[in-house]
């Protein structure tokens, strides 16, 4: 499917009646397709360990129809937690790759809603609710979503600067989950962040020159005589010209001020960066400035670059790989061209469909997404995206579906295979 | 399109001011523009380029002091008779506002009184305009919020701004905005605080309304996106002039302005596959610079500074805004050479001020 339209082809109809014990058909709106699910196996029953056996029929669209056909694992059953195994269409996954930089396992930040006359906890937020994820070396790697769809969350507890309730953080062999202070201390030297405007946080009486130091004086880098220096050197690198670091952060423009943010996060050498949203405040004529700077950073140091953003041609732009959040979990991953072009996940199609294309000869149909985000709070069960996805039937409430490739490369969390 | 149909706004050499301790602050100096009857017209530059100013001076709501309209005339086709919204009696412009032209913002909660219900704020807005007593208003209270797309509209009415999310703030700045019948509406960035899903939804609320009222749409917005979906015309504006106008396809395939160029080419499109397979090299191209300082102009062309065909002859006067044929307008020395590239002569390259100098 292209980004440009969404009249999906049609899907081979599979006739219902022709599968044994077939009963629970549905017919659903947009690109037709017949979902099966057998009889003695049906979603709400309990029988373990494999209770769900669901045949898919392939949509043209989708995985090349080689015929051949895999039983593999699409969610965990909202009733019992155990697995729900579905026949899937067949494809060859990608090879195998080298050792990831950093690895993220089941990773969980429920913020506790305090209420009540003692303050107690009555809820919680769950901002994020089990992401998996790898980074490889050099990559970069966008994170998009909704407002509220926890791609912040995210950022911060990689680096701890939120506490995760769950999860692990594998970072260069260590569980950054598991460090205490002084190793924390340590690996921040190579994990940094970029913020949407660095000066927000930071105390305004203090000169470029103390905003940078201060980096390199937490880790006692670059000290005495040699501190001056280096903070030209990295205010040079960044476009700003040195003899401006006694000025103050607001005697500097938006544009100039990501560019001393990005300083301060290159200041004691990172391997690896988290950009939340470094060019989203930014007019077009300086986001694309900072973009190209990030780029040639990127590029001449090899960082590994978790980059937080909403705009997808951005992203795009200067991603390998992209991940879709939505209220806290994972929709898909995918190289950043693949995503952007065939995307797998319903609500990655809806976000893609509903970007302005900065091209007025271009009009399509575009897919509305009714509503707005659920509340994290009480997320709908099942597939968090239900209540807004139109290619919803009545398994997406039984059954969470797991993150799974569905291409080389490709990752989706959605228990359709017979959709886009 | 182009300059036909019955004008409903013509904006002419405006200029606001405003004297602040640090000198004269030209937010808008000498803007100029005309907006037809049920067209939409967006008004685009980075920030600080005027464009709100502009809109606040068509409402007349500018703070005076510190600002004051120094100069030119805005005309409004108020049903048939054609007033200068500059010299108006403050009455007759708050009957004008009321009920000819609405405002929305790109931030609902700062016009929504959060007090208020939402069915409160629509309803006092429905009763100042049309003759109906406060049951029938909370009627029409209800029927506006379902028309602008709020699910349960009879529960929501009874709701404040701030049990809402930001598209829903929107839908009710639009319904409160919409329930005067407007000629005109002015939207300042009005999706610019909401996420694409959102905009998507607005943009298209929009749209459908303005099918069925037959409105005009003052659209300010940054996002050469939402230009493309939204806009007929299209004004672009940099350091408080305007330096473009033109019919929107125009705008975007044979832009006569470098500073028009430059936006165009600083937005990242989708990739062709040859592009995304080889992304080492691939770079936005960014217009050097910063935004300019209203305050610090420079004498000749706004965008000189940034210019990459700037000449020496670009500083010395303000360059005119002339018509290059159709109502294609370009503040420009050099516009006639960079149609000539459009129109199939040598390329852009050729035009860069080095080159030239050579
Ligand atoms: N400290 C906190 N306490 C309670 N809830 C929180 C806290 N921080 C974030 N949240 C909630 O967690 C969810 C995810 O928030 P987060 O800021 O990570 O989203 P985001 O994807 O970065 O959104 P945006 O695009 O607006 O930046 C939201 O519902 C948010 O309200
Ligand atoms: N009340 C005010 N006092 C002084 N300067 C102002 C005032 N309002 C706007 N300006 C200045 O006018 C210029 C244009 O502003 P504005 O119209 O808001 O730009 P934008 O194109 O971003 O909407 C800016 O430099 C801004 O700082
Ligand atoms: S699993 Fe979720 S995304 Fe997939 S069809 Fe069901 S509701 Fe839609
Ligand atoms: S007048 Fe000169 S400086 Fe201004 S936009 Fe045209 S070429 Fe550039
Ligand atoms: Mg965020
Ligand atoms: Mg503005």
């Amino acid at each position: 499917m292209t980004r440009m339209d969404n009249d999906t082809p049609q899907g081979p109809q599979t006739d219902a009646a022709t599968r044994t014990g077939a009963t629970i058909t549905e017919i659903i709106p947009g690109p037709a397709a017949t979902l099966t699910v057998s009889d003695n196996v049906s979603a709400s029953q309990t029988t373990a360990p494999a209770p769900v056996s669901a045949d898919v029929t392939a949509s043209a669209a989708g995985v090349q129809p080689s015929g051949a056909m895999q039983t593999v694992m699409i969610g965990t059953s909202v009733q019992t937690g155990e697995p729900v195994m579905a026949e899937v269409p067949a494809f060859t996954a990608a090879g195998e790759r080298s050792e990831p930089l950093l690895s993220v396992r089941n990773l969980q930040k429920h913020f506790p809603i305090k209420g009540g006359f003692f303050g107690r906890t009555v809820g919680s937020v769950k901002a994020v609710d089990g992401v998996d994820f790898d980074l490889f070396r050099g990559e970069v790697v966008g994170l998009v979503g909704e407002s509220g769809s926890g791609k912040t969350t995210v950022g911060r507890t990689l680096l701890r600067l939120v506490e995760p309730t769950g999860g692990d953080v594998i970072f260069k062999g260590q569980d950054v989950v598991k460090m205490n202070k002084r190793q924390l201390r340590e690996v921040r030297r190579d994990m940094q962040i970029i913020f949407q405007d660095p000066f927000a946080s930071l105390d305004p009486r203090m000169t470029v020159e103390e905003v940078i130091g201060e980096a390199l004086d937490i880790h006692k880098l670059h000290q005495g005589a040699e501190r001056k220096p280096r903070v030209a050197e990295l205010l040079q690198r960044v476009g700003i010209r040195p003899e401006q670091m006694v000025r103050y952060p607001h005697e500097f423009s938006g544009g100039q001020r990501q560019r001393i943010g990005i300083a301060r996060a290159l200041a004691v050498s990172p391997d690896f960066i988290v950009a939340d949203e470094p060019v989203s405040a930014l007019d077009v004529s300086i986001q694309a400035q900072v973009v190209n700077l990030l780029q040639d950073l990127q590029q001449e140091l090899g960082l590994t670059v978790l980059f937080i953003a909403h705009d997808l041609l951005v992203v795009e732009y200067i991603c390998d790989r992209i991940i879709v959040m939505y209220l806290g979990k994972i929709m898909e991953i995918a190289p950043s061209h693949q995503l952007n072009n065939d995307p797998q996940h319903p609500y990655t199609e809806a976000l893609l469909s509903a970007a302005p294309v900065p091209d007025p000869t271009i009009k399509r149909q575009r897919i509305i997404l009714e509503g707005d985000i659920p509340s994290p709070i009480n997320p709908p069960s099942g597939c968090v995206f239900r209540t807004r996805c139109r290619y919803a039937i009545p398994q997406c409430a039984e059954v969470v579906p797991a993150l799974r490739e569905v291409k080389p490369g490709q990752f989706k969390a959605c228990i359709r295979d017979d959709i886009l | 399109m182009t300059q036909q149909g019955e004008v409903l706004l013509a904006v002419k050499g405006l200029k606001t001011y405003f004297h602040t301790d640090e000198g004269v602050v030209k937010s808008v100096d000498g803007v100029t523009f005309t907006l037809n009857k049920g067209e939409t017209l967006a008004v685009v530059g980075e920030s600080g380029s005027g464009k709100s100013v502009t809109s606040l001076s068509v409402m007349r709501l500018i703070p005076m002091p510190p600002g004051e309209i120094a100069d030119g005339e805005i005309l409004f086709n108020d049903r048939g008779t054609v007033k200068d919204l500059t010299k108006v009696s403050e009455t007759e412009m708050r009957s004008i506002r009321g009920n000819e032209i609405s405002m929305i913002f790109q931030e609902p909660m700062t016009s929504l009184n959060p007090v208020y219900t939402v069915g409160d704020q629509i309803a006092e807005a429905v009763m100042l305009h049309q003759n109906k007593n406060a049951k029938e208003a909370r009627e029409v209270a209800i029927e506006m919020l379902k028309f602008v797309g709020i699910p349960a509209p009879d529960k929501r009415v009874d709701e404040y701004p701030h049990q809402l999310s930001g598209g829903m703030r929107q839908r009710v700045m639009i319904a409160m905005a919409l329930s005067c019948n407007p000629a005109l509406l002015i939207a300042d960035e009005p999706t610019t605080a909401l996420d694409v899903t959102i905009q998507a939804q607005i943009l298209d609320l929009m749209r459908k309304l303005q099918q069925e009222i037959g409105m005009s749409i003052l659209f300010i917005t940054h996002n050469l996106g939402v230009v493309a979906e939204m806009a007929d015309r299209v004004v672009v504006m940099y350091g408080g002039r305007v330096m473009e106008e033109g019919d929107v396809i125009e705008i975007f395939k044979a832009p006569r302005h470098p500073y028009t160029m430059g936006l165009l080419n600083s937005i990242p499109r989708p990739l062709t596959a040859e592009q995304a397979a080889d992304k080492k090299n691939l770079r936005l191209e960014a217009i050097p610079g910063n935004v300019v300082n209203p305050l610090n102009l420079p004498p000749g062309c706004a965008f000189e500074p940034r210019c990459k065909f700037a000449l020496p002859a670009c500083r010395e006067v303000v360059p005119p805004l002339e018509d290059t044929g159709g109502g294609h307008m370009a503040r420009c020395i050099r516009w006639q050479e960079f149609e000539a590239v459009q129109e199939g002569g040598g390329d852009y390259n050729s035009l860069h001020s080095q080159e030239v100098a050579r």
